[in-house]
């Protein structure tokens, strides 16, 4: 299964003078399975494109499709957690709010608290101590994964994020790396949008690039991230180990190859792709 | 100055105090960051700062005038002004323009002044193309970048700010660094930031580390990063000491001072060390 947009262009108060294009002439395509980040300068059209995947936005131009096509098209095919999406709780309980969804589908109740324990734990919050407090009482960290458990919980097969460690502190966007991990394991599309390009080093293998509402780059991240006058140039800073090696290659030093073979290996702290701790048990489903 | 002498600080109903015995003092000039893991008080610690919230128990004072004291509100929040983490929290007008109009318009300063003001912070935060736009209307990333240019706009003589650059580009952060360190050394505010970017913390001239309620250091960044409890607090050194640690462990000569990419990368082209036995 894959999100496919062809040739996409959407345009904001068309026919008005602030008329402004926020995506143009967007081809891309992400299979269920991979990890895909988007990066890209503020006001680029990262937000608008998981828009047009989730098929919450139109586009004015070109097409955007679930492939093979399928009863309901993206909205139902696509799970979207957007900015802060800790600011839309609204039940009284965690259980309730990552329930909600699950709920609306019309899933059996079995099948809710399945999916609800399920996602929690995916979130690293435990059922026992977090399903019965209010999500208002949760830290900043547990609320964000608190509601990407809700967004989980819908059990869709693509999981699109947005800004998901904006405000989380170093260990609570590890969780959410791992989260992330363990879901494209199981065989889901993660899209992440985010600015932080140390987080995308540690979960995406492919990185898109956008710029001015077009794609500049989509391969995978590890190169992305060596081309240094790619990313100079839209003002994007690479994940240290690459910055540094990026500079050894530009001063043509004699040191840069054996640098960048020490740092070639994944980042010791994250080890996302480790089986462990509530992540271990891919679920059944 | 502000002032905070054995505060505690206890939401509503809750066994359990948002903060305690917190005694801390930010004097004019300084850049300080507030750090710390997710829900330990960082944000309520900003917020008794402006007295959006005031203490359950002890004395918050902005330059001598009690929080707790009503008829100092308006005072203290014309002095200390306060970014906060969500933009959409903060945003209220139909236009760019006129959200950076807004706050000014409330402090009842008069219009030539207020236009002036505009204009400026339009040029600073290179927000001429967004003028006539809609603030809600706009990505993440801007809308932060205007909240923040309608703050300053107001001058207050402390800014408060809440990860102030969690939907920023690398670009917007600098743009955002380096306007807050002008202010800095032209002395026209005083700062007090919430981050998680090691690397932010790393350009303070202060580090407070609040954890489960408390103050459990307080100290130079450089000081903070050679601590051994570091992760314990939920915190990490910079990305860069993180590759320079790597890089040690391989051999190369990278001194533990090496802070920042520019650090390592001169570390390992100067002339003493090359990575000798890579």
């Amino acid at each position: 299964m894959r999100i496919l947009l062809e040739n996409v262009g959407v345009s904001y108060d068309r026919g008005l003078p602030s008329a402004t294009a926020a995506l143009d002439g967007v081809s891309l395509s992400v299979e269920a399975g991979e990890c895909v980040a988007v990066i890209g300068p503020t006001g680029s059209g990262k937000t608008t494109l998981l828009e047009v995947m989730s098929g919450l936005a139109r586009p004015s131009s070109g097409r955007a499709t679930l492939e093979p096509e399928e009863k309901g098209g993206l909205r139902s095919a696509v799970g979207l957690a957007y900015q802060f999406p800790e600011s839309q709780f609204f039940e009284e309980t965690v259980f309730a709010d990552v329930a909600f969804g699950p709920r609306k589908q019309g899933v059996s109740g079995e099948e809710v608290e399945a999916r609800v324990e399920r996602a929690l734990s995916r979130a690293g919050l435990e059922v026992d101590g977090y399903a019965d407090r209010s999500p208002l009482s949760l830290s900043a960290g547990e609320k964000r994964r608190a509601a990407i458990a809700g967004i989980i919980a819908l059990s869709r097969p693509f999981l699109l994020l947005d800004e998901p460690t904006a405000g989380l502190d170093p260990s609570s966007a590890d969780t959410v790396a791992r989260l992330v991990a363990a879901e494209v394991r199981e065989g889901h599309g993660v899209i992440v949008v985010t600015h932080d390009l140390e987080f995308v080093d540690s979960v995406a293998g492919r990185t898109v690039v956008l710029s001015g509402g077009g794609v500049r780059a989509d391969g995978d991240t590890a190169s992305i991230m060596a081309d240094q006058e790619l990313l100079g140039r839209l003002g994007l800073e690479p994940p240290a180990r690459y910055a540094v090696v990026n500079r050894l290659r530009e001063m043509r030093h004699p040191s840069a190859e054996r640098v960048a073979e020490v740092l070639a290996s994944e980042r010791p702290a994250v080890q996302v792709h480790e089986r462990r701790g509530p992540l271990a048990d891919p679920g059944g489903r | 100055m502000i002032r905070l002498s054995s505060v505690g600080l206890t939401y509503g109903s809750s066994a359990k105090p948002a903060l305690s015995g917190i005694d801390l003092t930010i004097e004019a000039g300084e850049s300080v960051a507030i750090v710390g893991p997710s829900g330990s008080g960082k944000t309520s610690l900003l917020r008794l700062m402006n007295g959006l919230i005031v203490p359950t128990s002890g004395e918050v004072a902005v330059d001598g005038l009690s929080t707790s004291d009503e008829t100092n509100v308006w005072e203290v929040r014309r002095r200390v002004g306060l970014i906060f983490q969500n933009p959409d929290n903060q945003l209220v007008s139909t236009t760019v323009e006129r959200e950076l109009a807004f706050g000014m318009e409330n402090l009842g300063l008069p219009p030539e002044e207020i236009g002036r003001r505009v204009e400026e912070a339009i040029e600073r935060f290179r927000l001429e193309r967004l003028r006539d736009r809609a603030p809600h209307r706009l990505s993440g990333g801007e809308k932060q970048r205007v909240s923040i240019a309608a703050v300053l706009a107001m001058r207050p003589a402390y800014l408060l700010l809440d990860e102030p650059t969690s939907l920023l580009d690398a670009a917007g952060r600098h743009d955002l660094w380096s306007t807050l360190e002008e202010l800095r050394s032209d002395s026209e505010a005083t700062t007090v930031h919430v981050t998680q970017f090691p690397d932010e913390i790393g350009m303070s001239s202060r580090a407070v580390v609040v954890h489960g309620g408390r103050v459990v250091f307080d100290g130079t960044p450089a000081g903070l990063f050679e601590r051994e409890d570091l992760e314990a607090w939920g915190l990490r050194r910079p990305p860069a000491m993180e590759v320079a640690a790597r890089l040690r462990d391989a051999g190369f000569e990278v001194p533990e001072a090496a802070a920042t990419i520019e650090g390592v990368v001169d570390a390992l082209t100067g002339s003493d060390a090359a990575g000798v036995e890579a």
